[in-house]
């Protein structure tokens, strides 16, 4: 990947607080146009490390750049160039959505009025907050007031997305309308969003960081986290003699073990293997050599992020 | 439209301590004038401190200097109003996370500080002090209490300064501790614990400005308006000083706060 490529990206970013490293040692790379999934128990540093890429919070040690520009040095042309929703939301309450949106507005843009204007109608119709344009801040509902916390995010058309949470305190409507909001900046802008809902990451993800205690546990593209857990397994469905079969594939130096499920007249075979591009090549031939047996399927598995999570953070646990 | 423009729409372009610093201003002074607090204060103000010296003036035995002098009192009133009304200007949007929101955007910490400043000095005085001291300057007249508009606009001034006192200092322990009580409480506590600390001591602080100290019948104020001679300068530069050092502290810190 690029350095153009990536819009973020940190070497040993760390924050000690009273000597304890809150975030230790992060080396983050986000791809240009990804929805970054930023995930980790509470308390993993998800926020800090946000704070610390927005200028808001200043590293104890490491480096981080943003669109090229230094985290430290270059915080105010970084921001002018970013977008952030913080985790709950908190706007001036004597102002309507309709003049918070202006006043984010009034940072990045210096006129004409009525373009300014424009822009925040197109905005508050995008999050879907018309109805309730007008009303002060103080009497919107949670999910209203997200609703306009990433209107005013993106009020800018920025390159990067900073998202805290988004969808954390949304009932499932509320949170399916702000991954459907997440997907359509895709095009033009790149998004990173913290949060512990898992499902979200899955549907709408394409890159995700794993943070347990302040370190990365799992980075990556989501397929191959997703694969990474649960190691190179192979699951086979054949019918024939099951037992042939599992003996010709223990004779490959590249199998490692071989578990039966007998499932009426067909059985399932659980394969570990130590070389993907064997298995990928080689495993089929191995069992079809077999005239007497069919395999009716045939797939690497992956567990869903839920399993590697789990894995990870109380891995994590297990080695304090 | 591509990432970072927007058609029609032309940037800001602002650079150093001044980013963000229109737009925040324009924030700052909208919260006291374009909501009901302007009129809600000045209303409340000119109730209070002319209510007072109406009852004075309209009473049993109007005398010019002691209307003055009670007019000092009274504006220590709407100093410690100051306190109150600005204990949430740091503390509050740092508690609310509306600081870290507005400091998300490409502005300056100097320029946030300024936005909470200055509308708020010019909005409690105004207020507070400006608005009450108008009526109570057309109430004096009405009541044919001689007194030049200039020392009475030299008198108001000082008033002002006290004002401009309780202001900084609460600002700036916004910025030093993380509690709206303690930030409310150590105001309070010095504007009543001065005259504890013996008349030679209050005699230069802030107190003196407004209140008669020690052996004198007459504050900085009412001694302005009345036209005699000051005992002492030294609470007028005591409290610009201290106002000056408190603005300093409160940019000096607030530029490391991590929000």
């Amino acid at each position: 990947m690029s350095t153009d490529d990536v819009v973020v990206a940190t070497r040993g970013l760390t924050k000690t607080y009273d000597g304890v490293d809150v975030v230790r040692q992060l080396d983050l790379r986000v791809p240009r146009h990804s929805i970054f999934g930023f995930l980790g128990p509470n308390g993993a540093g998800k926020t800090t490390t946000m704070k610390m890429l927005l200028g808001l919070i200043r590293p104890t040690g490491g480096t981080g750049t943003i669109v090229g520009l230094d985290i430290v040095r270059d915080s105010p042309d970084i921001r002018a160039r970013i977008g952030y929703l913080p985790q709950e939301p908190r706007f001036y309450e004597h102002m309507t959505s309709r003049e918070t949106l202006r006043f984010a507005a009034g940072f990045f843009f210096a006129g004409p009025r009525e373009g300014i204007d424009a822009r925040v109608a197109h905005m508050i119709d995008l999050v879907g907050l018309s109805r309730v344009a007008d009303r002060p801040v103080k009497s919107l509902s949670g999910g209203e007031r997200q609703r306009l916390g990433i209107a005013q995010a993106q009020i800018h058309a920025p390159e990067l997305l900073i998202l805290d949470e988004p969808a954390a305190a949304l009932d499932p409507l509320g949170r399916r309308d702000v991954l459907a909001i997440l997907e359509r900046f895709r095009e033009t802008s790149t998004v990173v969003y913290s949060t512990h809902i898992l499902d979200d990451v899955q549907r709408v993800s394409d890159t995700v960081c794993i943070l347990n205690q302040g370190e990365i546990a799992a980075q990556g593209p989501i397929g191959d986290v997703l694969a990474s857990g649960s190691g190179l397994v192979y699951s086979v469905e054949v019918e024939g003699d099951v037992a042939r079969a599992r003996d010709a594939l223990l004779g490959q130096p590249w199998v490692d073990e071989v578990q039966t499920s007998i499932r009426g007249t067909a059985a399932r075979l659980r394969v570990t293997v130590s070389d993907a591009d064997a298995a990928e090549s080689q495993l089929q031939r191995v069992l079809l050599a077999d005239d007497a047996l069919v395999v009716r399927e045939f797939g690497r598995l992956t567990t869903d992020l839920e399993g590697i999570f789990i894995d990870l953070v109380e891995g994590g646990r297990d080695d304090d | 439209m591509t990432s970072g423009t927007v058609e029609g729409l032309v940037r800001l372009d602002e650079s150093g301590w001044r980013r963000g610093l229109s737009t925040l201003m324009r924030a700052g002074f909208a919260s006291w004038w374009r909501t009901r607090t302007w009129w809600i204060q000045a209303l409340l103000w000119t109730a209070v401190i002319n209510g007072a010296l109406a009852a004075m003036i309209w009473g049993d035995a109007p005398e010019g200097p002691s209307v003055f002098s009670l007019f000092g009192v009274m504006t220590m009133f709407a100093a410690i109003a100051v306190a109150i009304v600005m204990q949430d200007a740091i503390v509050g949007e740092k508690r609310s996370g509306t600081a870290a929101w507005v400091l998300s955007k490409p502005t300056s910490r100097p320029a946030f500080m300024l936005s909470k400043l200055v509308p708020n000095a010019v909005g409690t005085t105004a207020t507070m002090l400006a608005i009450p001291a108008v009526v109570m300057y057309l109430q004096v007249s009405l009541a044919g209490i001689e007194v030049s508009p200039l020392r009475f606009a030299l008198g108001t001034a000082v008033a002002a300064l006290n004002l401009m006192f309780y202001l900084t200092l609460t600002l700036m322990l916004g910025t030093l501790v993380a509690s709206a009580g303690a930030v409310i409480a150590a105001p309070l506590a010095f504007a009543f614990g001065q005259q504890l600390l013996g008349s030679s001591i209050s005699a230069v602080l802030p107190w003196a400005l407004v209140v008669p100290v020690g052996e004198s019948d007459v504050s900085v104020v009412g001694a302005l308006i009345d036209g005699t001679p000051l005992d002492s300068v030294a609470p007028i530069v005591v409290t610009a000083a201290a106002c000056i050092v408190f603005t300093v502290v409160a940019f000096w810190r607030w530029n490391r706060t991590e929000l």
